[in-house]
């Protein structure tokens, strides 16, 4: 089960802020995913792409992170978009609705450009 | 009772002890008169004025000076009663200057004046009196600390003045006529050598000097100096001359204490002066060692984990007096150093050197697992880092606490001056951050099972509340079968189902999952019933519904909360469905005749996540012909998201396996070969969220 463990690695690219998640995003490992995101709004990086490549499974709690900020961020004239998301956790995203809320890109880059063109 | 009793024999001996020494004193004046005084009422005398003595040392004893066992009260009670003998024998001599000329050749001694009678009798017995005391006294002194060798010769010592005085008595008693004081024979020299040696090596037990303090040691010593000259004089045998005439073995008994009294004191005052140079070393060390005592007394009587941290900097500033102190813990499993309580800084200064905390210094104390004492910051490589934070710094003692091998944290006290710190002090610290780690240790597990124990006591309430929610029964309707099952997970999932009875022919069914988990998502399930219960009958469609609860719902709940649910309202009249879906997962129509099976999604996003503009606009209503027969399933994501130990879901598949075989069976059947299919799928594997079915068939 250790590929299940969850772990956020963050990296930087110019003002954009990419944090690759990985494992299980669940009720036990939102709070670790919190305080990550959490200390990025605390540095002032408001432009943040989440890599879910390694992202085995995400649970409510998990998508309720993405709710807790997203507020505050767009405010702050940032986003948090999301990239390379398997078939599978793209459709738990897809039922809720969440394509409707964000913006998600097969590849990274994509997403990374879209900061840097608006 | 018994203590009366004593105290009465006491006060008859103490009556007997006073008769004996003034009738004494009354037969040595009367023979004084009649100047013969008969050799043979010797032995009766020395025997009563012994006895009258030795009780009188009995009732010494019981005073409080003397089973005081504080040295500094000894060593002061020592220099009083020396004081008492000088004043009980210098001072008559000074102020009745008197000459012993006895010159009688028989004991008991023929005073030559009625002056040198009262002299000699008021000498002897107020001088022994004070010897008596300061022979306990140095008795104590000598055993303090001592081993049993000590004391067997302390013994030995007495035993040999027993000897000396028997002997002495045999030699000169009553009528010999060669008593003098002029010189000793050989067996008095043999026996007051060996008591001259044995108060020699008694003499070296001065172990009392280690516990004065540099004050007391300087003090003592002075005290010693002052009272030797008189010492010596006392030493000397002319001195108490009058003590000779009075009695033989009171004297004998007061020239060994003189004696032993002047080598001892003699003695300590060589071992304070050795122990001089040293002395505030030791001072330091003693007050390091209590002080030690304290903070590990203290540091484990704190339970609560925050306030054990915040004690370590507290103590750790009483002791070094250090300008900054700062406590940093390492998390177990990121690795990351955080300050967790410090001293001697601002908020500002805090946060600029909390930056700083992947430094040489902290790394090289995890690896080496070792304490640093670095006196000149600017110097060493490892701690360049901190002179971009505190210019002032100067010296620095860094040191791990070090739990099961690994370091757990690192406790560092920094001064703006130079060589601050010394070998000791990081010993010292270092002795004090082991005992702190333990104590770190238990608060931690003591809060972890608090945590454990509020946990389970919160998972308990959620589950009631669950349960309280849930509807009790299924709802009687014509023309409609419906049964359901709500399996719970351990940890509260959120899932809520529910039916509003529009009327006579329309009923509507709920079927949510309310995002997290355990207390907060049983709340949020109270909330979304009570709003769905009072809404729900006043719409007609579920659109409309949906989108007045969502806009309820986002203005009360917190933004990390949203629910997933879908609302379908059957028309048993008209037969025909209406449904919306709020990002729950779809539902199911099977019509068992066709063999068809309808997925009903209807676009729509989750209730909560959005104030009204997105969620209505996207929002759509899915309508449904429902013939006879024809089966509608509800779920909650628990049910195709279950895994089995291999990590596989139990998926949409599946579900659709099991609803493809159905023909003719009930509502409560169809359930059952659901939750049948699923347990043996999932078999061992732990159920991670609730699972909720729910099944409605056209009778």
């Amino acid at each position: 089960m250790d590929q299940n463990q969850f772990e956020v690695i963050q990296e930087n690219q110019n003002d954009v802020s990419i944090l690759a998640i990985k494992g299980y995003l669940d009720a036990h490992t939102a709070p670790d995913f919190e305080k990550a995101i959490h200390e990025l709004l605390e540095k002032g990086r408001f432009k943040i792409v989440i890599d879910f490549e390694n992202l085995n499974y995400i649970s409510s709690a998990g998508l309720g992170v993405f709710m807790g900020f997203i507020e505050d961020v767009r405010k702050n004239g940032g986003d948090i978009k999301l990239a390379r998301m398997n078939k599978k956790v793209f459709k738990i995203f897809d039922l809720l609705g969440f394509p409707n809320l964000y913006e998600i890109y097969p590849n990274l880059e994509d997403a990374i450009q879209k900061f840097q063109t608006s | 009772m018994k203590i009366i009793t004593l105290k009465r024999t006491n006060f008859v001996l103490f009556i007997l002890s006073v008769f004996f020494l003034a009738f004494i004193f009354l037969i040595d004046l009367g023979f004084y008169y009649t100047r013969n005084y008969p050799s043979n009422v010797y032995g009766l005398r020395e025997f009563m004025i012994v006895f009258a003595l030795s009780f009188f040392g009995s009732l010494i004893y019981r005073q409080r000076y003397i089973l005081e066992k504080n040295v500094l009260f000894k060593l002061r009670s020592l220099f009083v009663a020396i004081l008492g003998v000088y004043l009980a024998t210098a001072l008559p001599k000074i102020l009745l200057p008197i000459h012993y000329n006895e010159t009688n050749s028989n004991l008991p001694v023929l005073f030559s004046s009625l002056m040198t009678l009262l002299h000699s009798t008021f000498v002897s017995i107020f001088a022994t009196l004070f010897f008596i005391a300061i022979l306990f006294i140095l008795r104590d002194l000598v055993f303090y600390k001592s081993k049993k060798g000590t004391r067997r010769l302390f013994w030995a010592g007495l035993i040999l003045l027993l000897i000396y005085i028997i002997y002495e008595q045999i030699h000169y008693g009553s009528n010999n006529p060669e008593w003098s004081f002029k010189g000793r024979d050989r067996v008095e020299w043999i026996l007051s050598g060996a008591m001259l040696i044995v108060m020699m090596i008694l003499s070296f037990r001065t172990a009392w000097v280690n516990m004065l303090n540099k004050k007391q040691k300087i003090l003592a010593f002075w005290a010693g100096v002052l009272i030797l000259p008189g010492a010596i004089a006392l030493s000397r045998s002319s001195s108490y001359q009058s003590i000779y005439y009075y009695s033989l073995t009171v004297a004998a008994f007061d020239a060994y204490v003189a004696y032993f009294m002047y080598i001892y004191v003699l003695f300590s005052i060589f071992s304070i002066l050795l122990h001089l140079p040293t002395a505030s070393i030791f001072d330091r060390k003693m007050s390091e060692i209590s002080s030690l005592h304290n903070l590990s007394r203290t540091i484990s009587s704190v339970m609560d984990y925050d306030a054990v941290l915040k004690k370590v900097t507290e103590l750790t500033t009483q002791v070094l007096s250090p300008d900054y102190c700062w406590l940093e813990m390492i998390n177990h499993s990121t690795r990351i150093h955080n300050i967790v309580s410090w001293r001697g800084m601002n908020k500002t200064a805090l946060e600029k050197l909390s930056l700083r905390h992947d430094n040489n210094l902290s790394q090289w104390i995890v690896q080496n697992k070792n304490s640093a004492l670095i006196n000149e910051v600017s110097k060493d490589s490892r701690t360049q880092y901190l002179k971009y934070w505190k210019k002032d710094l100067d010296s620095l003692l860094a040191v791990p606490l070090i739990s099961k091998e690994d370091v757990i944290g690192i406790l560092y006290a920094a001064k703006s001056s130079e060589f601050g710190f010394d070998n000791e002090d990081r010993e010292m610290l270092q002795a004090f951050v082991n005992q702190a780690t333990v104590a770190i240790e238990n608060a931690n597990l003591l809060k972890e099972s608090i945590e454990k124990e509020r946990l389970a006591q919160e998972l308990r309430v959620a589950h009631e509340t669950q349960l309280k929610l849930l509807p009790k029964q299924m709802p009687q309707i014509e023309g409609l079968d419906i049964d359901g099952v709500c399996i719970t997970a351990n940890e509260v999932g959120g899932d809520y189902y529910g039916f509003i009875s529009l009327n006579d022919s329309h009923l509507g069914i709920i079927v949510g999952d309310v995002s997290g988990k355990g207390i907060s998502a049983a709340f949020y399930m109270a909330e979304l019933k009570g709003i769905i219960e009072a809404y729900a009958p006043i719409y007609q469609s579920p659109k409309e519904f949906l989108s007045e609860i969502n806009r309820i719902l986002y203005q009360n709940v917190d933004r990390k909360t949203f629910v997933s649910l879908t609302y379908a309202i059957i028309d048993l009249e008209k037969n025909h469905v209406r449904l919306g879906r709020a990002g729950h997962c779809p539902s199911l129509l099977i019509s068992p005749n066709s063999g068809e099976l309808l997925r009903l999604q209807p676009a729509g996003i989750g209730l909560a996540l959005d104030g009204g503009k997105i969620f209505d606009h996207i929002l759509e209503e899915q309508e449904l012909i429902l013939k006879n027969g024809d089966i509608l399933v509800f779920y909650t994501d628990g049910l195709t998201e279950a895994r089995n130990s291999a990590g596989d879901e139990f998926g949409e598949e599946q579900l659709f396996n099991v609803l493809s075989e159905i023909k003719e069976e009930s509502s409560s059947e169809i359930v059952s070969k659901i939750v049948r299919r699923l347990k043996d799928f999932v078999r061992e594997a732990k159920q991670h969220d609730d699972i909720s079915i729910l099944v409605a068939r056209k009778i």
